[in-house]
């Protein structure tokens, strides 16, 4: 897989942050640079990395790289320095700095292995950018340590862990990450994805992820099914080009529309003018969209069926609460309240469903007190691993108001102010809770209720 | 009527000051900040030209303070999504200075006019910005 392509994808990490971000493998890979010349050639193992891994290149063969003469205590030293910036640095550097000790090889392993403990609690505490990075290690122990963290679903970096270790997917591992496709964290399942796009392995086990819910993992399989001599995915990218769908202030649609143009780039001559800055009807759109829509057909065919949770969709009237959590073991969900007493469930497409007149200023009932709160900041606690945000329109053509609540991967007692709690009761009290075939509402509100937990303790 | 050159000039000042306002803000570029976060980015390699013609021009830019950022302080990160939760890659953000006052920590979107600054910038052997932009102040 071209890595940039992949690159393209990783880009499309930050809308949905997305993808509790898509701690994208690629964009793992679209850092390694000279710097991460080590990765997984593995050799003499009978679990070779799968050929033409982008990270393939063993220390020392990468012409870029200049000769490393430096001694064994210098190497050793310098392998100690980047470890602790790559647990304690600044966060900008610290996937830097966890990939330059990659490059060191055996020195970088050895100095992990002294670190990375027995347990699973031991290695989260290594930071998510150590973690991720071990997956470019040669060291059977390490990589066992992952897969064994991937199991884990307390282990607060499974995205990171899987990441790491489908930089360089074994062909011996077709069956974990297979299990992972299913994974209730859409990142997991997009990394899984593309790690068994990499792996070339049976289109048939990531075909039914083109009607995931999360439009990041639709992407990887698109993009897997395009690399792997299947370009009916180009229709799946396309489709993002039409989106016009926004979450609250926030224009997830245009921001898929960037990130697909970017994609779609590499598999089409050129884009015939189209602009993702501009709205798909902008005339020059319209007229781009034609064209591509023609290109796609002469290169793939007729457009196939595309399940409605992948077509692009628009605007929604009446937004009017939201709440919004992303948590790194409960996964992500994005729900709306509108005027008209709709539950909207999902970005981009969501699923609409009804509840019952008058819902909506119900809770906008408790909502407005909520927000009266004499309060000092609108944030509580420190990013890293969990978060929710309570978005609420107060009066028609305000912009949202939003409370957030976040979280590193520890426990935190009471974090949540007790003055916001009634309305996020308020909220999940409202969401349907039974089974269901569909996976975005499959007991929904237990689901919600678990992810809220994981951020803000107190909410039973 | 008699010509009254105080009042004539007090006039043109009070026309004129809104105007050169509006004229600066016209001569910004709206930029869409996944256009320069999304990017393929490799150290040392050249970053791609629609990213490159927009170095040292004024712009105008919608995007979110990252969480985290710290109060007091006159440089924060700008993103395009509020939570990229604690995950900070060099690409993914918008080093902004403050010319004037201190951060006080935002939610929600916000548009920022500046100039804005482009390339890598190193510390102790790491790059630790991409992209900067200077603003008189963000509210």
């Amino acid at each position: 897989m071209k890595s940039s392509t992949l690159a393209a994808i990783a880009a499309l990490a930050l809308t949905g942050a997305t993808v509790a971000k898509l701690l994208s493998i690629p964009e793992l890979e679209s850092d390694l640079g000279p710097e991460t010349a080590n990765a997984a050639e593995d050799a003499g193992s009978t679990s070779k990395p799968v050929a033409g891994a982008d990270l393939a290149s063993a220390p020392g063969t990468d012409p870029e790289l200049p000769q490393d003469d430096r001694t064994p205590e210098e190497l050793k030293a310098e392998a100690e320095r980047l470890l602790n910036s790559a647990q304690n640095g600044r966060p900008v550097i610290r996937g830097q700095a966890a990939r330059r000790l990659m490059s060191l090889g055996e020195v970088a392993d050895e100095a992990l292995l002294a670190v990375v403990g027995k347990t699973n609690a031991d290695l989260a505490k290594l930071g998510r950018d150590l973690v991720e990075g071990i997956g470019a290690s040669n060291n059977a122990v390490l990589r066992a340590r992952l897969w064994q963290a991937s199991a884990d679903v307390d282990f607060p970096w499974r995205p990171a862990a899987v990441s790491g270790l489908a930089i360089a997917p074994r062909e011996n591992e077709v069956k974990q990450f297979q299990g992972l496709l299913t994974d209730r964290l859409s990142s997991v399942r997009a990394v899984s994805v593309y790690a068994w796009g990499k792996l070339a392995a049976d289109d048939q086990a990531i075909r039914p992820l083109l009607e995931d819910p999360d439009h990041l993992v639709r992407q990887q399989v698109a993009v897997a099914l395009i690399e792997n001599g299947h370009p009916e995915g180009l229709w799946w990218i396309f489709e993002e080009l039409q989106r016009t769908d926004n979450f609250f202030d926030q224009p997830t649609g245009r921001q898929a529309r960037i990130s697909a143009a970017r994609l779609l780039t590499k598999h089409v001559d050129d884009m015939a003018g189209y602009n993702g800055s501009r709205p798909p009807d902008h005339e020059k759109n319209v007229e781009a969209l034609g064209v591509l829509r023609k290109k796609i057909t002469a290169l793939a065919g007729e457009r196939p069926e595309i399940a409605d949770v992948a077509t692009a969709s628009g605007p929604i009237a009446g937004e009017r609460l939201g709440i919004e959590v992303r948590s790194c073991r409960e996964g992500e969900y994005f729900l709306r309240w509108t005027d008209d007493d709709r539950l909207l469930v999902g970005q981009g497409h969501p699923l609409a469903i009804q509840l019952a007149e008058g819902m909506t200023a119900a809770l906008m009932a408790t909502a407005r007190p909520t927000y009266a709160t004499e309060r000092e900041g609108s944030f509580w606690g420190e990013p890293g691993c969990d978060l929710e945000q309570v978005h609420v329109v107060l009066d028609d053509g305000d912009r949202p108001a939003t409370l957030i609540v976040a979280k590193g991967p520890e426990p935190v007692k009471d974090l949540r102010p007790a003055f916001l709690d009634p309305l996020v009761r308020h909220l999940v009290r409202s969401l349907p809770d039974t089974p269901s075939l569909d996976p975005r509402m499959h007991k929904l509100q237990t689901r919600v209720r678990a992810a809220l937990n994981a951020v803000g303790d107190s909410f039973e | 009527m008699r010509f009254h050159l105080g009042t004539f000039l007090l006039g043109i000042l009070f026309v004129a000051t809104p105007l050169a306002v509006a004229v600066g803000a016209f001569d910004a570029e709206d930029v869409e900040i996944e256009v320069l976060t999304g990017i393929e980015y490799r150290r040392g390699r050249a970053l791609p030209s629609e990213v490159t013609e927009l170095n040292g021009k004024e712009v105008r830019i919608e995007g979110y303070m990252a969480l985290g950022t710290i109060e007091g302080a006159t440089v924060f990160e700008f993103v395009p999504e509020e939570c990229e939760c604690g995950r900070s890659k060099v690409q993914h953000f918008i080093e902004v200075t403050l010319l004037n006052g201190v951060v006080t920590y935002e939610p929600g979107r916000i548009k920022l006019t500046g100039k804005l600054d482009i390339g890598e910038k190193e510390e102790d052997g790491f790059v630790v910005s991409l992209y900067r932009l200077e603003v008189e102040q963000y509210r």
